[in-house]
């Protein structure tokens, strides 16, 4: 049974512009899916419908059977998002209050908030930092930050929006290294990224929107080959070298 | 050191830092009625009380006394305000009196203590804190929605700091452009509102999102609080020490 579950679903903002149309698309247990496609094509506006930030126009959005909208509060705690610009999403005064954002929201007791907090940070490894304020990080440290507090709400799925952004080589590693860690220990993982050479070599799905529609999706060795057809940079890549896409040692 | 120390809470250990919330926004709210009415002396040793108390929160003044220098021009305007408006014996400058000059001295010191008071609160206590101490005083007051208010109140000083952290990169890149060989002010405030007002929109905009995909919510656990003795001797002695002096001097 898949966990998340989008069944033909149109997005039109008020203004009568069509984001989405006639998206349709299963995520198992465990998947590592990307999603690209060039900009303005659609991908953020189509992962902010999977916690129910955004509400459908038409079509629906099920997590685990149950439509997205019925139980917002346990689909966002489930589905955790981590976004593009990490600077925008922190509001804590420290690193420790930031991470304690989520489990507060929950009405957690302070126990357990505290614990989850302390883990967050241990699994991100920025615990020698959590007396410190957001703003005197480094970019990756802020990507780590993001998705401590995201981690804090102990999801099942996590969605990175644009996580190699802006970041160095260091960056890129440090923050990869942490995707495939959460999904090795199980997380589901959903990326979107335009940067595919950088962590396709993990994933197990890959798919292309353009324009507001699904244009291929499959296994990346399947989807590869058109993705410089829709906007995105393959080269010099080929479907037998897929395991070389990757900013990691793999 | 990091930029944007002024109203920001800096996370320091110090008595101050750890002084019970809800004792330090009754100092705040009894420092600022009695300055009102202080007198030039009861100004100074309050002024000198709050330096104090920066210094033992471990509070880089010098690097908030840099970035005070903003509001300067607010001080500027203010004394120039009273001195020309205020009847009394002629100055030394054309158009201004004694009284005047005296009187808008007076106005921007009791103005800074304010601002030095209400600085010293935010650099040493963390916002869930100050939510905290607000809920608790909110909720003596039947029918008010305490935590809603709190939680209200504790955005609005979260999202203050991202109004200057705007402004602040709105500047760098306008003088990147040589935006200060613009002598008209209009000129110079329509190009800096206009694009500090979009971006905090923006920016403000992404944050809602963030904050509701963390399940965001007024009704949400708080800081939990317990004064101790010291908290009350402290708390008490330093609320009564504004109309103390207000009395005596």
């Amino acid at each position: 049974m898949p966990i998340l579950e989008v069944k033909n679903l149109e997005h039109r903002f008020p203004d009568g512009t069509l984001a989405l149309k006639g998206i349709s698309l299963a995520l198992e247990e465990g998947d590592f899916l990307i999603i690209t496609g060039k900009n303005g094509s659609g991908k953020s506006v189509l992962v902010r419908h999977f916690n129910g930030l955004l509400s459908p126009t038409r079509g629906e959005v099920l997590y685990r059977d149950q439509p997205v909208g019925r139980n917002l509060l346990r689909v966002r705690q489930r589905v955790g998002m981590v976004f593009q610009d990490p600077d925008s999403q922190i509001v804590g005064q420290t690193v420790w209050q930031d991470t304690a954002f989520g489990p507060e929201n929950l009405r957690l007791p302070e126990k357990e908030i505290q614990e989850r907090v302390e883990n967050s940070l241990k699994s991100v490894g920025l615990e020698h930092l959590k007396d410190h304020r957001p703003a005197t990080l480094s970019g990756g440290e802020k990507k780590k930050l993001a998705l401590a507090g995201i981690l804090a709400m102990e999801p099942e799925i996590i969605i990175f929006d644009e996580p190699f952004e802006g970041l160095d080589y260091p960056g890129v590693v440090m923050v990869l290294t942490q995707i495939t860690g959460l999904h090795k220990k199980g997380h589901t993982v959903v990326i979107i990224t335009h940067e595919v050479e950088k962590s396709l070599a993990h994933a197990n799905r890959l798919l292309i929107l353009d324009q507001g529609r699904i244009v291929r999706q499959g296994t990346p060795a399947e989807v590869l080959p058109d993705l410089e057809i829709f906007g995105v940079r393959a080269k010099p890549y080929t479907p037998d070298r897929i395991g070389e896409m990757s900013w990691l040692q793999v | 050191m990091a930029p944007g120390l002024i109203f920001r809470f800096f996370p320091k250990e110090s008595p101050v830092h750890s002084l019970d919330p809800r004792f330090k926004i009754l100092i705040l709210v009894s420092l600022s009625i009695s300055i009102f009415k202080a007198s030039w002396t009861a100004l100074i040793l309050l002024l000198l009380l709050s330096l104090f108390l920066a210094v033992i929160g471990k509070l880089p003044l010098k690097y908030l006394f840099r970035e005070f220098k903003g509001i300067l021009l607010l001080f500027l305007l203010i004394f120039l305000g009273f001195s020309f408006s205020t009847p009394g014996e002629s100055s030394f400058f054309p158009g201004t009196s004694r009284q005047g000059m005296e009187l808008g001295v007076l106005f921007c010191l009791r103005l800074f203590v304010i601002i030095l008071g209400g600085n010293l609160f935010l650099s040493t206590t963390p916002i869930p804190r100050i939510q905290a101490g607000l809920r608790w005083y909110f909720r003596l007051i039947p029918l008010l929605p305490a935590e809603k208010l709190a939680v209200l109140l504790g955005l609005i000083l979260n999202l203050f700091p991202v109004l200057l952290e705007e402004y602040g990169r709105i500047s760098e890149a306008q003088a990147a452009r040589c935006f200060h060989r613009v002598r008209n002010p209009f000129k110079r405030i329509l190009a800096t509102v206009f694009p500090l007002l979009v971006n905090t929109l923006n920016r403000g905009n992404t944050l809602a999102l963030a904050m509701e995909s963390r399940c965001f919510t007024e009704k949400r656990s708080f800081a939990s609080l317990q004064a101790g003795l010291s908290d009350w001797v402290t708390g008490i002695g330093s609320a009564l020490l504004p109309p103390l002096l207000l009395f005596l001097l």
